[in-house]
């Protein structure tokens, strides 16, 4: 049990896809991070990273060590990104129409997320059984996802606006999310036993 | 039993210039006094005396539509009947009597009652009427109309004598000298309404007012408890008290009838006793005259139309100049420039201050977030949000989220803040703009 | 309609006494004694360091200032007040330059970037010192008490800090006035926790800060250190140990309570100190850094702005919760939206259509594309097939090698090495490593917990049970930090040993200072590695038949 929650606080703070690893991190730029869009990107970008480990995890038992084609993880893995986006996108449209309509477009951004594709290898690397990759699976979700909103939110307290002209959009974004990160610093190395 | 209040702030009382002077009248009478037709809330009275009429204290010379009645508080003749300088600003029509002296009573003048506990409810509400008892807290509300709205719907009366606001000491005054004929008055007024209980409630810092009601209480059998609430600003507001004695809080757009209390001043409650029990109207109230400029600072009985130079002669005249005069307390007084005003009805204090004694407004700087606004507000306000909000462009429907009506004007953000912004200024502003807003009929939630 | 005597708007006409400036000083005048008992432990350097870190951060502020043309701001105090907490932070040996830097970023980057005093979001002070964390060597020789620095050199005689002991789950060897009075190392103004703890007081009852945010925070950290104390100690000692050491009373009186980056409302600024609680407690216990105070308080300055909006407060006459409950089902009225739909029924086949041509057409319609996409795929697979084929004789050669040239650093005796058919929970693998038909040693692959991260190593021990060569394969550690440790001039320390390697006194390898986490977990690893062949000699490791 305590593993569990090990791993979620690792997933979370100590190894956090956005700010740590710097993965996923498919900047906006010129268009302002709303809230909602926040919300539905990270909401998004966890289904597809469940869906995601759960099939990859799958593959690499029952296929890639099975038939010892192993240097072919790559390309599997990328087929496995395209896939699980469509799935989670046929599945929506089926079951949950409403999800459907909101997270469509934010599906479509997510296939070239690399935070998918690294919860993939990362699962793989460190050889997690099945229910510990769908749950550090989730959890890096759900970091992704607080990242994306408490920067948004973040919006609302501190302007972006008093800088200097020449720090004005994308870079003082990135220097904000430089702090983040560097408030993070301090759980590198988080053992939870 | 006290509830705890959020909010408010401890000021710096400044009472000691006048809170042992007792209530004196004014050693030389006034030569005239101005009484304007409009003290009060609802229509402007019409005269009932013409220009040249000889008339006696106590004499209705005021009328209007809705029962309210206005009298002379001297007897002397009817000078002019115009345009006249008021406390609230800008010229009222007024009915200026010449003063001949005589002090005749008026022989119409109600008759007394001395078991006044015989007396039906109506029978007091019409007693009330006939003497134009208004709130004389401030908010000049008639009397008899409150009680008539709030029959039968209240189960807690309560008298408020908190007087949280700096300098005056009028209602402290009136406790400590007149407490027999207050608790009459709350107990007529017990009557009138209904009540089941009724609690007089004073600040921690006029212990001395409390033991004595207490004591006369005890003494005359009269009912009648007191409650001593916190001496914080502004807990002598009608919502503080009430929640402070009661433990009830007034729901936003509400009265305080609708949570069961009814609250009135304790200056009322004493005009209240003087109109039932001595059949007298309303024509003399307590006033202070206080601040660094005056030269004898007191607590005069005086009568209604008094003007405020007639006042500060009774006061001893100016020690100095005074930079400001404020009908009120610093916190949420009236400004007068104009020293003919007269005294009226729901005015209770005149203080003038030296440059010394308050403080001018500030360069106003950026606001650092440190929330001392929200932490005193009573009303559980937010006012840094509604500075930034207006300073970001005044989105009516963010504003609307802010509860800007909620706001008492009691300046306890404008008192504590570092930056020195006008934030009472700030909540009106956005007040105004939601109100336009919801004026245009489009009312979002 | 007549007038009516309302509420004008105009402010009162009198004002509290308490300004910007008075602010800051009251908090300059708390953090003063503190600073003097610094430096009475420290050294007059101790002075000197906060006079530039000072001085360099109201110079920065007014650099930019004239750089932006805005009016200048240094007057209202706010910079001094950085400077000085960002100076406390840090220890007596930092060198000058330090504060400087440190500053520039802290002014500069952190406040003045996002509007100057008021506007900032993340602690400057804080962020200051996390940047300095950079240079983690210069940031972990502490002093020790009583020893004091001069102005011009330092000569410090590197100590553990009574967090160091913390950190490894022990008590410190210190009574609780020592703890107050700061007579153990650390930084320059953490070390008076009793100066601290009034420069507390008197800022509440100035009532320049609030009692919720030091309150909950230091509430928090005190009831989980309580309930949960590690090692031999009861939970009241280990409660104590942890409130006065550190900088947890700097954080949470000076640090957590200011004023631009806490929530303005009640109820957020005590979810703010429990959540600074929370974290630092979590790092504490399980991080990496021996202090977390610092980071917990950055981490919930991220946050602030969802703790406000959580902590509104309540509308005065609404009853409580009503709000709450509101939110409650308006969340619950979108959850539901969310409620599965059963997929619409396929329709009967339509006129003059076969069942089963609608798939047909679709995927006629998606032929091409498929066809395209498949023709890559099977490039794709027939390429990187290929390469592999060609390319995997000289990897296994190559791995061959590298395994050889791992063999022969960690038991040069032994010329070739094969599997066991061991398996130990502890360990990756098991090798046996011969020599001409004579068992040498068993190398043994294991994983510890280091301080970036696990360290993978290969310990390789003889039959005797004496190490014959440590070497580490894989680790995360910084360059810098535990760089040095990892590497073969350290490792080499440990050939010969046996037993149980400790970490001081007889049988025991020196740790590198400014890595001692990194070294511990090696030590460790080589104690596992040790322990583990022990059992196997005894027949206590398993055993696993058929192939491994």
């Amino acid at each position: 049990m305590i593993h569990m929650i090990g791993l979620v606080l690792i997933a979370i703070l100590a190894e956090n896809m956005v700010l740590v690893r710097c993965l996923g991190m498919s900047w906006p730029g010129k268009t302002v991070l709303t809230e909602e869009s926040a919300w539905r990107m990270g909401v998004s970008i966890t289904l597809v990273m469940v869906v995601t480990a759960l099939l990859s995890w799958l593959v690499n038992t029952f296929v890639l060590k099975f038939f010892g084609v192993e240097h072919l993880r790559i390309l599997f893995y990328v087929l496995l990104v395209l896939g699980s986006v469509e799935l989670v996108r046929q599945g929506l449209r089926l079951f949950f129409p409403v999800l459907h309509r909101n997270l469509n477009e934010y599906l479509s951004q997510v296939v070239y997320n690399c935070a998918v594709l690294g919860v993939a290898f990362l699962i793989n690397l460190r050889s997690y059984s099945l229910g510990q990759s769908l749950l550090y699976a989730l959890a890096s979700g759900v970091g992704v996802l607080g990242v994306l909103v408490i920067f948004t939110g973040m919006q609302d307290q501190a302007s972006f606006d008093y800088c200097p002209k020449v720090f004005r959009g994308l870079p003082i974004q990135l220097i904000t999310a430089g702090l983040m990160a560097m408030a993070l610093m301090g759980f590198y190395g988080l053992n939870v036993t | 039993m006290l509830h705890l209040i959020f909010g408010g702030v401890h000021l710096d009382g400044r009472k000691e210039g006048t809170r042992r002077k007792p209530l004196a009248v004014p050693e030389t009478e006034p030569e005239r006094v101005v009484i304007p037709l409009n003290m009060h809330v609802g229509e402007p009275c019409e005269p009932l005396v013409a220009v040249g009429d000889t008339v006696c204290v106590g004499q209705p010379i005021g009328a209007n539509q809705e029962g309210m009645l206005i009298h002379a508080s001297i007897s002397g003749q009817v000078e002019e009947i115009g345009l006249r300088p008021h406390p609230w600003g800008e010229q009222e029509r007024a009915v200026v009597i010449r003063n001949d002296g005589r002090q005749t009573r008026w022989p119409e003048c109600g008759q007394s009652c001395d078991d006044y506990e015989s007396l039906s409810p109506e029978e007091i509400i019409r007693r009330i009427r006939l003497a134009g008892v208004v709130g004389m807290g401030g908010g000049g509300y008639p009397t008899a109309d409150k009680l008539e709205r709030t029959r039968g719907r209240v189960d807690v009366l309560i008298i408020n004598a908190a007087e949280s606001e700096p300098y005056v000491t009028a209602d402290h005054r009136l406790l400590l000298e007149r407490g027999e004929g207050v608790l009459v008055g709350l107990r007529l007024l017990m009557k009138a309404v209904g009540a089941a209980d009724a609690v007089v409630a004073v600040e921690g810092n006029k212990l001395n007012a409390a033991e004595v009601l207490e004591r006369t209480a005890k003494r005359l059998n009269l009912t009648g408890r007191v409650c001593a609430v916190p001496s914080r600003y502004p807990l002598g507001a009608e919502k503080q008290v009430i929640k402070s004695v009661t433990g009830r809080e007034v729901p936003p757009g509400k009265a305080a009838v609708d949570v069961g209390c009814v609250v009135f001043n304790a200056a009322t409650a004493f005009a209240v006793y003087e109109a039932v029990v001595k059949g007298l109207p309303l024509t003399h109230r307590v006033v202070t005259v206080t601040g660094a400029a005056v030269a004898r600072p007191r607590n005069l009985w005086v009568p209604v139309g008094m003007q405020m130079s007639e006042l500060i002669k009774a006061a001893g005249g100016f020690k100095e100049k005074p930079e400001l005069m404020l009908v009120g307390g610093p916190m949420m007084g009236l400004e007068q420039k104009d020293l003919d005003a007269p005294v009226i009805k729901s005015m209770n204090s005149l203080v003038c201050m030296l440059d010394w004694e308050w403080d001018k407004q500030q360069a106003q700087r950026e606001c650092i977030r440190c929330g001392r606004c929200v932490s005193v507000c009573p009303m559980h306000l937010m006012p840094l949000l509604v500075d930034k909000e207006l300073k970001l462009g005044a989105d009516v429907r963010e504003l609307r989220r802010l509860h800007t009506q909620d706001c008492l004007g009691c300046g306890c953000c404008s008192y504590v803040c570092p930056s020195h912004i006008p934030l009472v200024e700030r909540m009106k502003q956005a007040d105004q703009i939601v109100e336009r807003d919801t004026a245009d009929g489009e009312v979002r939630p | 309609m007549s007038r009516m005597y309302e509420p004008m708007g105009v402010s009162p006409r009198v004002k509290d006494r308490i300004t910007v400036d008075t602010i800051m000083l009251d908090v300059l005048v708390a953090l003063t004694p503190a600073l003097v008992l610094g430096a009475f432990l420290f050294g007059f350097r101790v002075l000197v360091l906060a006079a530039v870190s000072v001085i360099s951060c109201m110079g920065f502020e007014w650099l930019y200032c004239r750089w932006t043309k805005k009016p200048s701001s240094i007057r209202d105090l706010s910079a001094c007040v950085t400077g000085l907490l960002l100076a406390m932070t840090l220890p007596v040996t930092v060198p000058y330059w330090a504060p400087v830097l440190g500053g520039a970023f802290a002014i500069i980057v952190v406040k003045q970037f996002y509007g100057g005093l008021g506007k900032n979001f993340m602690n400057p002070a804080l962020a200051g010192r996390m940047l300095l964390l950079s240079f983690p060597g210069m940031m972990t020789t502490w002093a020790a008490a009583l020893d004091r620095q001069s102005v011009i050199g330092v000569d410090a005689v590197s100590t553990a800090t009574p967090m160091a002991y913390l950190h490894l789950g022990k008590m410190p060897d210190l009574t609780l006035q020592q703890m107050l009075l700061g007579q153990h190392g650390g930084a320059m103004g953490e070390a008076a926790s009793f100066m601290l703890i009034l420069g507390g007081v008197y800022l509440l009852c100035r009532r320049v800060i609030s009692w919720r945010i030091p309150g909950a925070f230091l509430g928090t950290v005190a009831v989980l250190t309580f309930l949960f104390p590690q090692g031999q100690a009861t939970g009241v000692q280990w409660m104590t140990c942890n409130l006065f050491s550190g900088g947890l009373l700097l954080g949470a009186i000076f640090m957590a309570t200011d004023y631009a980056t806490s929530p303005v409302t009640p109820r957020g600024q005590m979810l703010y100190g429990v959540g600074c609680g929370c974290l630092t407690v979590v790092l504490r216990y399980f991080g990496s850094y021996p202090d977390g105070v610092g980071f917990a308080i950055l981490t919930m300055n991220c946050c602030v702005w969802l703790l406000d909006r959580v902590g509104l407060p309540r509308r005065f006459g609404i009853p409580p919760l009503t709000e709450t409950k509101l939110w409650l089902r308006w969340l619950l009225g979108r959850l539901a939206k969310l409620r599965p739909t059963l997929p619409p029924k396929k329709e009967r086949g339509e006129q003059g259509i076969m069942p089963g041509e609608r798939n047909l057409d679709r995927i006629r319609a998606w032929g091409r594309n498929a066809a395209c996409l498949g023709g890559f795929i099977l490039a794709a697979v027939v390429c990187v097939g290929l390469v592999y084929r060609a390319t995997s004789q000289t990897i296994a050669i190559r791995e061959n090698r590298e395994r050889q040239e791992l063999l022969d650093q960690v038991m040069p005796a032994a010329t070739m090495a094969t599997q066991t058919p061991y398996v130990s929970e502890d360990a990756l693998s098991i090798l046996a490593g011969y020599n001409a038909e004579e068992l040498v040693g068993y190398c043994v692959e294991v994983e510890v917990q280091g301080f970036g991260g696990v360290i993978t190593m290969v310990v390789g021990v003889d039959v005797n049970g004496e190490v014959t060569g440590v070497t580490v394969t894989d680790h995360s550690e910084h360059a810098v930090i535990g760089g040095q440790a990892v590497e073969q001039a350290y490792l080499q320390n440990y050939v010969g040993l046996s037993g149980t390697v400790r970490d001081q006194g007889r049988n025991s390898v020196d740790a590198i200072s400014g890595a001692t986490d990194t070294c511990r977990a090696i030590t460790a690893g080589v104690n596992k590695a040790l322990y583990i062949t022990a059992r196997l000699d005894a027949g206590e490791v398993d055993f696993v038949t058929g192939d491994v």
